[in-house]
């Protein structure tokens, strides 16, 4: 075989290695960058605390930062509330005779002890309190504004896609009907996309009030952002054959694009679309942190007012519904492509 | 669409003068191009690859503006209207693969209809009747009619690209290597059905080639281009062996030979 290599005269030929000194001085530069970076994010303090929490765990600490942070918050979480109960004499125009389904009333004798100003003796009398008691009131409530954060993100992603289809025609550099078009188009698209829904959110918020309206826009607009940029490139790298068929027989650009470019483009289309759906689910989870409606709302609520248990259930829920969602648009993309 | 019915009867089908095109930073394609067509003849153009046939049926289909120069159809210059009445056959088919093989068919009268049949694909009933007739015309049955372009063989494809070239009822068909992505047996069968519906309805076809013994076979006339000129101009008896050289740029004409034998 050596023979053959020196005889044809190949040892001359220079073959491309997968790396060379090159690629070495990159990986040590991001080395070096990735140290500074790392003392400036604080990993040595990540570290230690981390090796407290472990010592703790195997009980050669007493106590640990992370433990007791954790602590405060798993003591009050368990057991999560299911049900509400609500004193009676707060609640305006309850018909005593026909009580929400499941429910009932507790009465509750309360003793109160005070200092009598004239005898100047503790005297102890005994109050009457009633609760209004529904034992799976609060998890009814928080699948409620479960429903209502579904409902945010299903609209949010129809009118995105809506509006999408027709600025993708816009966005496509081969379709575009000008350049400046689509310039102009194509920096819309971008800025959409580049405003994180929670600030948007905050911001529409001030503008439209609390609820679901500001969360609704607010998905809306980034969706759209991500949509039309990625309908756009489907437009643009589909298969050029059928379109050229087509207008050889003199169709115009709607015809070409629904009848040659739609149907290659509609899994893709599909499978962008759904993957928006799952994410505005649970966007919209989180942007209810700001007021924008939906679960995240009461979340942030009940968070403040260190109503863990209650939080518990709403995590609980949106943990559920995440991997409920996960196997169903799983399944329907399966189906469609 | 009577009125885009040929005015004169003696004018050419085709007549293309002084036609120029060149791509982006490359060298001219065609150069000074003139050609007439009479109606009704089916017409070869013969040339290796890059020889300029693709080119000069793009322009004709307007798929691609020439730099210069005139494209008459029976006369009148070419429009995009009346690209209507020219119907075009593809070297890669150009189906939409995820539309049904109907479907693709009537799109071809999609620059007749309005936008809203178009978006939902609501073809008119004499359409639909229409295109029924040409896929049966073209040897399919209803089942591949309703089939998925993407689940047709090439035979299968290429036969429903010709029923969509048809209904349009052009007086031109223009068919860019009809049968190169074909098998031998295919690519007979469709030449045969490309000869036959046009003669039906009495109109030319453009037919680019590379196989020397289709064209032989088929064609009322050949032209030999190379570089973008032509080279030979005749019926196929007259095509000799030197000529074929000049066609494909040979300098043996045994390769020739081998060529017409495979």
């Amino acid at each position: 075989m050596s023979d053959v290599a020196q005889d044809s005269g190949v040892r001359d030929w220079h073959l491309k290695q997968p790396f060379g000194w090159r690629s070495l001085l990159v990986l040590f530069m991001v080395l070096a960058v990735s140290l500074v970076s790392a003392e400036r994010m604080q990993f040595d303090r990540m570290a230690s605390q981390i090796g407290d929490f472990a010592l703790e765990t195997v009980g050669l600490r007493e106590s640990s930062q992370i433990g007791r942070g954790m602590e405060s918050v798993t003591r009050d979480m368990f057991p999560i509330a299911i049900a509400e109960r609500r004193p009676i004499d707060l609640m305006d125009g309850l018909d005593e005779t026909e009580l929400p389904f499941l429910s009932h009333i507790e009465t509750v004798d309360i003793e109160t002890t005070e200092l009598d100003p004239e005898t100047l003796q503790m005297t102890t009398s005994v109050s009457e309190r009633r609760f209004l008691v529904e034992p799976i009131g609060y998890l009814v409530f928080v699948l409620g504004k479960m429903v209502e954060t579904i409902e945010i993100a299903i609209w949010a992603s129809l009118i995105a896609i809506l509006v999408s289809l027709p600025l993708a025609w816009l966005c496509a550099g081969n379709y575009s009907p000008h350049p400046i078009i689509y310039a102009g188009a194509r920096s819309f698209v971008s800025l959409l996309r580049s405003i994180p829904e929670l600030i948007s959110a905050l911001f529409l918020v001030l503008a439209f009030g609390f609820g679901p309206i500001a969360g609704i826009l607010a998905l809306t607009f980034h969706s759209i952002g991500f949509l039309a940029k990625f309908y756009a490139e489907d437009i643009e790298a589909a298969n050029t054959s059928p379109q050229h068929a087509l207008k050889a027989t003199g169709a115009g650009t709607f015809a070409i694009l629904r009848l040659a470019v739609l149907p290659q483009v509609l899994p893709s289309y599909t499978g962008l679309s759904l993957y928006i759906l799952d994410r505005n689910i649970r966007m919209a989870t989180v942007i209810g942190l700001v007021g924008a409606g939906g679960i995240g709302q009461e979340l942030k609520g009940r968070f403040d007012m260190f109503q863990y248990d209650r939080v518990g259930t709403m995590l609980l829920v949106i943990f559920l519904t995440v991997m409920a969602l996960d196997v169903v648009s799983a399944r329907f993309r399966n189906r469609l492509v | 669409m009577t009125d885009e019915k040929p005015q004169a009867p003696s004018a050419p089908a085709l007549e293309l003068s002084g036609v120029f095109k060149s791509y982006k930073d490359g060298p001219a394609v065609l150069e000074d191009f003139s050609l007439n067509i009479a109606p009704g003849c089916f017409c070869v153009v013969l040339g290796s690859s890059g020889s300029g046939k693709s080119t000069l049926l793009k322009c004709i289909a307007g798929l691609t503006e020439p730099d210069a120069g005139n494209i008459r159809l029976h006369g009148t210059p070419l429009t995009r209207k009346r690209l209507r009445s020219v119907g075009m056959v593809h070297q890669d088919f150009g189906l939409s693969d995820r539309l049904t093989a109907a479907q693709n068919v009537m799109s071809g009268m999609a620059a007749t209809l309005s936008a809203w049949r178009v978006a939902l694909q609501l073809y008119p009933g004499q359409i639909q009747r229409q295109a029924c007739a040409l896929l049966s015309r073209v040897g399919l049955s209803e089942d591949h009619a309703n089939r998925r372009a993407s689940q047709l063989s090439g035979g299968q494809k290429q036969r429903v690209g010709i029923a969509r070239a048809l209904i349009s009822d052009p007086s031109l068909i223009l068919a860019d290597e009809p049968v190169a992505s074909l098998d031998p047996k295919s690519s007979v069968e469709i030449m045969t059905l490309l000869k036959s519906a046009a003669q039906e309805r009495g109109a030319a076809v453009l037919c680019s080639l590379h196989q020397i013994d289709l064209a032989r076979k088929y064609a009322d006339r050949i032209i030999g281009l190379s570089h973008g000129a032509i080279v030979f101009d005749g019926p196929p008896a007259a095509l000799t062996r030197e000529e074929m050289q000049a066609i494909f740029d040979m300098d043996d004409s045994s390769t020739i030979i081998r060529m017409e034998v495979a």
